[in-house]
């Protein structure tokens, strides 16, 4: 891609991710809870989306694309919890927020919602996680209202399905 | 949101909700999304990020895009670490023990959360040419806007490492950057280097690295005053990390404001090493 193919994909790049950028640190911040982490999961989509300009040319995708790999990303993060911070400067202070009542279950329903399929996973973190109007989550994915609500079924259920049988660790 | 529903939708709808009446089963699994969509819902959050969010979009869309990055004369810095190094080593200035020089002066360095490959060449042709002069024995180089040091070890140990490990160390107050150092370590070394800040302000860090993969990273930062005190704050983490990846490795509370650290980490094959 050239220079002006480049300049072309900053602009665009700018413009959709202004357009989104509340909801996409909004995503990453409810699953992971920690302000710096939550950016690190946007600069990700950002910089895998600006690896990926030749293949990503459909600016109608973009928004929905960068979220997608905002809600995997984070998802992936909180599992691989390889942050291990200790503030020394003030023990008595609390650096991140406390995760609210009813920690485990919470726990448990991010480590399913990893296996759910991308599109339905996006829809329910959007749908339900984020309270994205349905509207506003078919404008976003380019769908149609019908498969939003498919896909938002069939993304509950097998959720349901998957914390059946679940116990904390 | 227009569900597109006829009167056939609705009749079937109207005896979905007869039949839940009456089903036991059919009302637990109710229950049982009602609870999933209330914890669903615990994640939502009206949080913004450091600085706002128009310091937020800045700093990532700088992030994304490697054509707003300056790169670093890190040839010239090079050549500074090499006149001051190699003036410093015939002066008898060096020592066998690990040690330092503060090379004052360098250009500004625009911030980026990855390591371009141009970059990374650049710093690791510097860090082979100031490996050279000092017969194999830098652990480390660090590259910041305001300074570089080199650390020097007793034995040749970058002569015999095939790689360099690469971290950016960024450092913000408030979302907005006050330090980004890069350093260039070498597998299973230590660095314990300096980066000035504003206002006679400094940060030390000691950094520990591994050979195995991912890398273990010891990190070890305080913020210090310019009379030398005790330090205003300091942080210890331990990371595991892959190439290629970033993290917030904390934070530190001082009465000048909040800061955050946060380390991008590549590894790059040394000149003249096997892949």
């Amino acid at each position: 891609m050239g220079d002006a193919g480049d300049a072309q994909w900053r602009a665009l790049l700018a413009e959709q991710f202004g357009q989104s950028s509340r909801l996409l640190y909004r995503l990453a911040y409810g699953i992971l809870r920690e302000p710096g982490s939550a950016e690190d999961a946007c600069q990700q989509a950002l910089t895998r989306a600006w690896e990926r300009r030749g293949e990503l040319r459909d600016p109608a995708l973009l928004q929905s694309w960068l979220a997608r790999v905002v809600v995997t990303e984070s998802l992936q993060t909180r599992r691989r919890g390889q942050i291990e911070r200790r503030v020394l400067s003030d023990p008595a202070r609390q650096p991140h927020e406390q995760p609210p009542p009813d920690t485990d279950l919470r726990e448990g329903v991010l480590k399913a919602m990893e296996q759910l399929p991308e599109q339905a996973r996006l829809i329910v973190a959007l749908r339900v996680m984020q309270g994205v109007s349905g509207n506003d989550v078919k404008d976003l994915l380019g769908c149609s209202a019908a498969e939003v609500s498919r896909q938002l079924h069939r993304g509950l259920e097998m959720l349901r399905g998957l914390l059946a049988d679940w116990k904390p660790a | 949101m227009d569900t597109g529903w006829d009167a056939s939708d609705r009749a079937r709808a109207a005896e979905a909700l007869r039949h839940v009446e009456n089903c036991q089963s059919c009302r637990d699994a109710i229950a049982e999304l009602d609870r999933l969509r209330q914890t669903l819902g615990s994640f939502r959050t009206d949080a913004q990020p450091a600085g706002g969010w128009e310091a937020f979009e800045r700093r990532l869309l700088a992030g994304a895009n490697p054509r707003v990055w300056r790169r670093p004369p890190i040839m010239a810095i090079a050549a500074s670490v090499l006149i001051v190094g190699g003036l410093a080593f015939f002066l008898g200035r060096w020592s066998d023990r690990p040690t330092a020089v503060v090379v004052p002066g360098a250009e500004p360095v625009a911030v980026s959360a990855q390591f371009a490959p141009q970059r990374v060449s650049h710093e690791v042709n510097a860090f082979a040419q100031v490996s050279q002069v000092f017969d194999g024995r830098a652990s480390w180089l660090m590259m910041s806007n305001a300074a570089s040091d080199v650390g020097l070890s007793t034995e040749a140990v970058s002569a015999q490492a095939k790689n360099v490990l690469l971290l950016r160390l960024t450092l913000t107050r408030s979302g907005a950057i006050v330090s980004d150092a890069d350093l260039l370590v070498v597998p299973g070394q230590s660095a314990n280097l300096t980066v000035p800040l504003e206002a006679g302000q400094s940060l030390h860090y000691r950094i520990g690295t591994s050979t195995d993969e991912p890398t273990r990273l010891s990190v070890w930062l305080e913020v210090k005053t310019p009379a030398g005190e005790a330090p205003l704050a300091a942080l210890a983490t331990n990371l595991r990390m892959r190439p290629g990846e970033r993290t917030t490795a904390g934070q530190l509370s001082t009465t000048a404001g909040e800061y955050e650290l946060r380390i991008a980490f590549s590894r790059a094959n040394l000149p003249g090493a096997g892949q």
